[in-house]
């Protein structure tokens, strides 16, 4: 190799590499070692959360027991339940997809860098809030699930307040990894990699982004509205002010449901990616198993009022539920049927990942049998609330997702540490986990179909489960020792195990074709992609090939100086365009920093902090937002001479405008659910507004909302004069918008004050403030999206078709055509609807 | 780079991905809309008018699905039709996602279409009322 191309080389490794110190771990965007960051996170929260089980089980091993008072065990079950849910097994998945889908598809990083580096400590934070109850004696107690009323301001301490406040620091952290890996997916596939040749854990990860996003965003919403009623008593869910706790479980279900399938497709993707491996044969049935994971993407949403069924709801809608959740049941069906028929006249060798498969059969089809079963009414009146849920439950979460991805950890143990896991210690922790599994909760079935409920700190011998509970606490110590022994393993094996080849299983996807572990920029030189299983099979020598490898080679070390990877279209995986990568920086931590003091501000009820914190903590994403990226020129000419792609583009070819969609989405999510809260608000009330309120007046809403229309209107003729360049009209008709937009949020925020009734008053206050909040909140982020946009136009003087002014004009006008028609909405609803309906 | 072959005109590609997610988008709809009109209509009371025997509630749960199969059939047979006609013509590899769509989303839109009749099957158990 001459000497200018190995010096090229070096370079090209210098970029990539994560700077020095503990700054530079801080600052760390490398999707890799934060994907290991978030799974070791997330395994030390479980291994929390195991202790916590073992301590619940010793409480219940004998009747009558008082080792935990009631109180306590209430606090134990809840951080049980949360860690596990929230802090380890979405957390888990989301490392698990960072580190790993790149190297599926072929991409250097992940869309959006920064954020990943923002969503750990997001979540890191989040968690560490959760657990800080610790300190003050008033850990949460109210379940994972925190019904209201239990778990509002009433009946409830301050460790809700934790609770809730850390929560939602994990969801945000939790909503922007799925943007990450939906739009990773969506453009950052290597060349030559279309939809149809995507591997099975790849659309699993898709479906399961998609739903996060659908999913956790009603969550989010929901806790920040049980938030607004403790600290500054809104009424949403407070019955004796028109509110109602069922509101609550909806939004909560609406999530919880999703939730579940969110942790389990990504598990049969891993199964489906192993299995083939395992048996040297390609997954059976590939096109049925992606039906059942979109089938099971999308039908997850129509189950939730299954849990309610016990709420008193009307019997016609609770039977669709039912229906729904039978026919998820087939998608699930679909999927194991495809596994036997690939393992079918096999001989896969019985290693530690095969063995833990094997338990994920005998398991999860267990608890999916029995999720048929409650998911028949009358069946599920008898047993909801007893330890046959909680039976359920843990087969196919235990089963459905734990076990899949034990099974990954050996499986990929090698790509992430280089080093080959200890099949002894592996079985060992196999052993004592199935054993231990089945001993705790398969007589929990038992148990609560003799009647013993969930949730309970004890329960009188005359019951006569003392027996089964004895028992089931034994399993729970061998269940928990086998955890330790598998993680402990694991962990000695990533330090001292055996030395791996770079594909030490013939594996047949693409993260195999990289070192064990990977360079830090993942590929040198993106790989060409055009079969599920790339490794296995010799691509065809046509003229796409040749051209797809002319754009892999453009990349081979390159660009020198600055991180890139290519970005396809969606369909066909060709290439479109060159995306920059930015490299690391402190300004995601120091967000996330700023967000947490947000919320310990408000715990502390200081609000002038939090709202000074907001204001710092929206400077800094304007920062981010700012960052011009700074390529060389000459290099950067080169490049692009070489590579026949654009460098900076705009519109689809950037994942800066799917990002901005995937925002809107999540926007739209919180919009959809505030209206469904107000409508179920109205349903359930006699009189709208409630107490005799007067209706809210026309007469100053409507000139606010007029302007908010023009504003539409004026944003229209922009988008034509950007599209065809025109520069003057353009910077009008801006200026126009925002002062529009200034002025409708000036003028409904007067008409809001002098509203004769405040989001105190009663439940129908509650949800029009917030929901008209809400528009105002959007309205002003779309004015200082399109006044930045201005600004820079005003300074810059760059042509309207520079690619980064474009993408700004395109992200603020698709912003902004949002925010009116979220105004639009609310206005029909909270100022028509009440004079109509 | 030849990417404009990739680049289908935006109405075929509209029609590509309709093959794939349209019956999913109708499975959406229906269910959303269905527990809309089964909650609030039966807790509102909406089911005391009956027409010709049927409660106004599974009236407008009836049409509610009826409109949903539309376009849940619809993509089934659109991509059913799109992957024949890709089958008759010659292949191109720069179009080898777009023609999957197709040949791939008529069988998942059929699967939707069948959990959409399924689900709608509850009503005939509750025409005169909640």
């Amino acid at each position: 190799m001459n000497p200018s191309a190995e010096k090229n080389r070096q370079r090209f490794t210098r970029t990539w590499q994560t700077p020095p110190g503990i700054a530079g771990w801080i600052a760390e965007v490398n999707n890799r070692p934060l994907g290991i960051r978030y799974m070791v996170t997330s395994l030390a929260f479980f291994l929390v959360a195991v202790v916590l089980a073992m301590v619940m089980r010793t409480q219940l091993a004998v009747p009558d027991n008082n080792l935990l008072t009631p109180d306590t065990y209430n606090r134990v079950f809840t951080m049980h339940g949360s860690t596990m849910l929230y802090l380890f097994a979405v957390p888990f998945i989301e490392g698990l997809g960072l580190y790993l889908i790149p190297l599926f598809i072929g991409s250097r990083d992940v869309a959006f860098p920064r954020f990943t580096n923002f969503g750990y400590w997001m979540y890191l934070f989040g968690g560490l809030t959760m657990y800080a109850s610790i300190f003050t004696g008033q850990v949460p107690d109210a379940g994972w699930t925190a019904y209201t009323p239990l778990s509002g301001p009433r009946f409830s301490d301050m460790g809700l307040d934790f609770w809730l406040l850390g929560l939602s620091m994990v969801e945000i952290g939790g909503i922007g990894a799925a943007v990450e890996i939906v739009v990773t997916i969506l453009k950052l596939r290597t060349p030559g990699m279309g939809i149809q040749h995507m591997p099975i854990l790849v659309w699993s990860y898709l479906a399961a982004g998609v739903m996060i996003l659908f999913g956790f965003t009603p969550l989010l919403l929901a806790t920040l509205l049980l938030e607004l009623e403790r600290s500054l008593g809104f009424r949403f869910f407070d019955v004796h002010a028109g509110g109602n706790s069922l509101l609550w479980q909806h939004l909560f279900w609406f999530f919880g449901h999703p939730e579940v399938y969110i942790i389990f497709l990504p598990a049969t993707g891993v199964l489906s990616t192993i299995i083939p491996v395992l048996t040297g044969r390609r997954l059976v049935a590939y096109n049925l198993v992606i039906v059942a994971i979109m089938v099971t993407a999308f039908v997850s949403f129509g189950l939730w009022t299954h849990h309610m069924f016990t709420a008193g709801l009307p019997d016609l809608p609770m039977l669709f539920f039912t229906a729904a959740s039978f026919m998820i049941a087939l998608a699930s069906g679909i999927q194991v049927f495809a596994w036997i028929a690939t393992f079918w006249g096999s001989r896969p060798p019985y290693t530690v990942p095969m063995l833990f498969i094997l338990g994920f059969f005998f398991v999860f089809v267990n608890g999916g049998l029995t999720g048929v079963m409650v998911a028949t009414m009358p069946f599920d009146w008898q047993v909801h609330d007893t330890n046959f849920v909680v039976a359920h439950f843990h087969h196919v979460l235990i089963g459905g997702a734990v076990f899949p991805f034990l099974a990954g950890m050996y499986h990929w143990l090698p790509k992430f540490s280089g080093r080959l896991a200890g099949e002894k210690c592996g079985r060992i922790g196999f052993g004592l986990i199935f054993i231990g599994f089945n001993f705790t909760f398969v007589p929990m079935y038992i148990i609560g179909l003799l009647g013993m409920r969930r949730r309970v700190f004890t329960y009188p011998e005359e019951l006569g489960v003392g027996t089964l509970n004895f028992i089931s606490t034994l399993g729970a110590y061998s269940l928990g020792s086998g955890f330790a022994v598998v993680l402990l393993g694991l962990i000695w094996s990533a330090w001292r195990g055996r030395l791996a080849a770079d594909n030490p299983w013939n594996g047949a996807t693409l993260e195999w074709s990289t070192p064990s572990p990977p360079h830090a920029s993942g590929f040198q030189r993106p790989p060409v992609a055009r079969d599920r299983y790339p490794l296995w099979l010799e691509p065809p020598q046509d003229a796409l090939q040749s051209e797809l490898t002319r754009a892999a080679d453009g990349l081979d070390h390159r660009p020198v100086s600055w991180r890139a990877t290519l970005v396809t279209d969606v369909t066909n995986g060709i290439p479109q365009a060159v995306q920059y990568l930015p490299g690391s920086t402190l300004l995601p931590f120091f967000t996330a920093v700023a967000i947490l003091g947000v919320f310990i501000s408000v715990l502390l009820k200081n609000f002038i902090a939090a709202i000074a914190l907001t204001l710092l903590v929206l400077g800094l994403f304007g920062r981010w937002l700012t960052i011009d990226p700074d390529l060389p020129r000459e290099e950067a000419d080169a490049f692009a001479e070489r590579m026949q792609l654009p460098l900076l583009s705009s519109g689809t070819r950037t994942v800066g405008w799917w990002g901005m969609l995937g925002m809107i989405a999540i926007l739209f999510t919180v919009l959809a659910a505030l209206i469904y809260g107000y409508f179920y608000l109205r349903l359930y009330s006699d009189e709208w507004p409630q107490m005799g309120l007067p209706l809210p007046g026309l007469a100053g809403s409507l000139p606010a909302y007029g302007l908010l229309v023009a504003s539409g209107v004026v944003q229209f003729f922009n988008m034509r004069a950007r599209m065809r360049g025109d520069r003057r009209f353009l910077l009008r008709g801006m200026a126009a918008v925002v002062i529009l937009g200034a002025a409708f949020t000036s003028g409904e925020l007067w008409n809001l004050a002098n509203m004769p009734f405040s989001p105190k008053t009663n439940a129908y206050g509650s949800i029009f403030f917030t929901l008209n909040g809400f528009v105002l909140l959007t309205v002003l982020a779309g004015v200082l999206l399109m006044g930045g946009a201005l600004m820079r136009m005003l300074l810059l003087e760059e042509p309207v078709d520079t690619p980064r002014l474009q993408l700004w004009l395109q992200n603020s006008e698709l912003f902004w055509f949002f925010a009116v028609a979220a105004g639009l909405v609310a206005f029909v609803t909270t100022y028509l609807a009440p004079r109509i309906l | 780079m030849n990417t404009q072959t990739a680049e289908l005109s935006p109405p075929r590609m509209f029609r590509r991905w309709f093959a794939f997610l349209g019956g999913g988008c109708a499975w959406t709809y229906h269910l959303l809309t269905i527990y809309v009109i089964g909650e609030f209509g039966c807790v509102s009371g909406f089911d005391r008018h009956v027409y010709a025997g049927i409660s106004a509630v599974a009236w407008l749960l009836i049409i509610a699905s009826v409109i949903a199969l539309v376009p849940a059939i619809a993509a089934t047979w659109i991509g059913y039709v799109d992957a024949r006609r890709d089958a008759r013509e010659e292949e191109n590899p720069y179009e080898e996602g777009g023609r999957y769509l197709s040949s791939f989303g008529w069988p998942l839109n059929a699967v939707f279409t069948m959990i959409i009749f399924v689900e709608s099957l509850p009503v005939f158990g509750y025409l005169g009322g909640c």
